[in-house]
């Protein structure tokens, strides 16, 4: 490969692992810091995608919109849109624990799934949203560069704010109530509502992910929204990187994202007749390494720091 | 009317059963009051029914005057009313300093307070940079202790404050109950050293059976002989 295809390659490998970063962090909210299993993060991944489409692209006569609006107001509307679904799904499953919640969430993450796959008005069903416009766009045309300055910023400025809060009294209320839920309740502590707080400020950063590849990609349609791809992968990501540790999150991201488009090298190099398995030869290997993972290096690459 | 803590006729408990079956009791002001019964009489759980963690079924309690019957617990904590559970009652891996923190959250303190509850407990205050993860038995139950007491509590329920320690501590733990009172503030205690507690208590209540069948001075419930036999040990 010549220099200028590597570069334009990292770019592609950055700003896609950027996504997932900021992904992760929001799982790292509701986990990480609050002890909350969701296994629906494709679901806040799915309607931060849509939320943003439908609002700043092109308006089209099958569906919904769009409405032609500054992707900024689509970054923001997607927030906006994953954090009242994680508020309605956590109002919902509010007395639900660990893999009670878990189940929920997983039924949640399918249902939104059938409905942008089923509701053609809205989502343009399987046929996807196309010309979804890029950052500054109308100017550049689709730029690499600014694609990634845009990932990098909301990766910052995600960083930031998850810090911030894990710092803050709320953060260590969050702790508390993650490693002892009745002592927190003892404390005079409104449990359910820290933790309902922590689901849907994690879901506004998976709702800003999807935003992100929506843009970054400029069409979207319902098969990006599998459990494999924003669910499976994003926990990897996670435990691999140390849940609990936001620069954990970050690095599993880049590092898993760094072996699931090595995989897809090797995959391609395979014979004729396994090809059509390569899909789930890659799910397999990362199954693998998760498992060397959680025996090795329990607590990830950068554990929690407590 | 000017019960602190008022329990009338509860009954309730977890799922279908009733633990709880018609059980009165009162408080009126910055007293001591030590529950004692056998196992199974539903001591913890009348505490608990009173911080709004188990179903109250019939019946209701009165704080201040005020129904709380089933209300929130976060709320009762409001009101005043501070309940330190009898076990996993501190967070191991926030130190010393945010343990009392946590306490405060629900009203800010200027640092007054908890240079109170230090000096209540001066050998918190050695470690208040430290884990309570990694304090001992005693220290930790003196750290529930200075947590329930950061939300400046009316009234104070302890689960067992004494399980579990050496002797030598179950008697300094007792004391520093005796000094809570001597601040203004109700005790209600769940205590299986029923002597030791009765001691330093200004009454007692026997419950059996989901129910408060004797009440009296805490003196006179050492001096009888058969309260004595039957659940004080030896």
């Amino acid at each position: 490969m010549e220099l200028g295809g590597l570069l334009n390659y990292a770019i592609f490998f950055a700003t896609f692992a950027g996504i997932f970063a900021v992904v992760a962090l929001g799982l790292n909210v509701q986990w990480g810091l609050s002890g909350q299993l969701n296994f629906g993060i494709a679901g806040f991944f799915a309607i931060g995608a849509y939320a943003s489409a439908i609002l700043t692209s092109p308006q089209v006569a099958t569906r919904l919109g769009g409405f032609d609006m500054p992707i900024i107001v689509g970054l923001f509307a997607a927030i906006a849109f994953s954090a009242l679904a994680a508020w309605a799904v956590g109002w919902i499953t509010a007395g639900l624990r660990t893999d009670y919640l878990a189940i929920a969430t997983i039924g949640v993450a399918e249902t939104i799934r059938l409905v942008v796959k089923n509701e053609d008005w809205l989502t343009n069903g399987v046929r996807g949203i196309q010309a979804i416009p890029r950052p500054a766009g109308e100017w550049f045309g689709p730029n690499a560069w600014i694609m990634l300055s845009v990932v990098a910023l909301c990766l910052a400025l995600a960083y930031a704010a998850i810090e911030a809060a894990r710092a803050s009294p709320w953060g260590r209320l969050q702790l508390a109530i993650r490693e002892n839920e009745r002592g927190a309740t003892a404390a005079g502590k409104d449990v359910a509502r820290a933790r309902l707080e922590a689901f849907v400020l994690g879901a506004a950063f998976m709702g800003l992910g999807g935003a992100l590849y929506a843009h970054f990609f400029g069409f979207i349609s319902p098969e990006a929204f599998g459990p494999n791809f924003s669910t499976f992968l994003v926990w990897v990501m996670l435990i691999a990187g140390g849940s609990g540790n936001n620069r954990g999150a970050i690095l599993g991201s880049f590092v898993i994202w760094l072996i699931w488009s090595g995989t897809e090298i090797l995959t391609n190099r395979l014979p004729l007749e396994f090809v059509t398995q390569a899909g789930a030869l890659r799910l397999l290997l990362i199954g693998l390494l998760v498992q060397l993972v959680l025996i090795f290096r329990p607590k990830g690459l950068l554990p929690e720091k407590l | 009317m000017s019960d602190l803590l008022a329990i009338e006729a509860v009954h309730g408990g977890y799922g279908t059963a009733d633990i709880l079956n018609g059980a009165d009791l009162r408080i009126s002001g910055p007293e001591i009051v030590v529950i004692i019964g056998p196992n199974g009489a539903g001591k913890s759980t009348l505490m608990k029914a009173v911080f709004g963690l188990v179903r109250v079924r019939v019946g209701n309690i009165r704080f201040n005057g005020e129904d709380i019957t089933n209300m929130r617990a976060d709320l009762v904590a409001e009101r005043g009313l501070a309940y330190v559970p009898q076990e996993r009652n501190v967070f191991p891996s926030l130190t010393v300093d945010e343990n009392l923190d946590m306490g405060a959250y629900l009203k800010r303190d200027d640092g007054k307070r908890k240079t109170a509850i230090y000096e209540i407990f001066p050998q918190l205050r050695l470690r208040r940079a430290q884990r309570a993860g990694s304090l001992s038995g005693g220290e930790r139950q003196m750290l529930a202790m200075g947590r329930a007491l950061m939300i400046e509590p009316k009234l104070l329920l302890l689960d067992e404050p004494t399980a579990a320690l050496a002797p030598r501590l179950v008697d300094e733990t007792l004391e520093k109950i005796v000094e809570i009172r001597s601040l203004g503030i109700g005790v209600l205690m769940v205590e299986q050293n029923a002597k030791a507690a009765l001691r330093r208590a200004d009454r007692g209540v026997v419950m059996v059976m989901g129910r408060v069948r004797l009440e009296d001075e805490a003196h006179n419930l050492l001096a009888r002989t058969d309260i004595a036999d039957l659940f004080l040990g030896a």
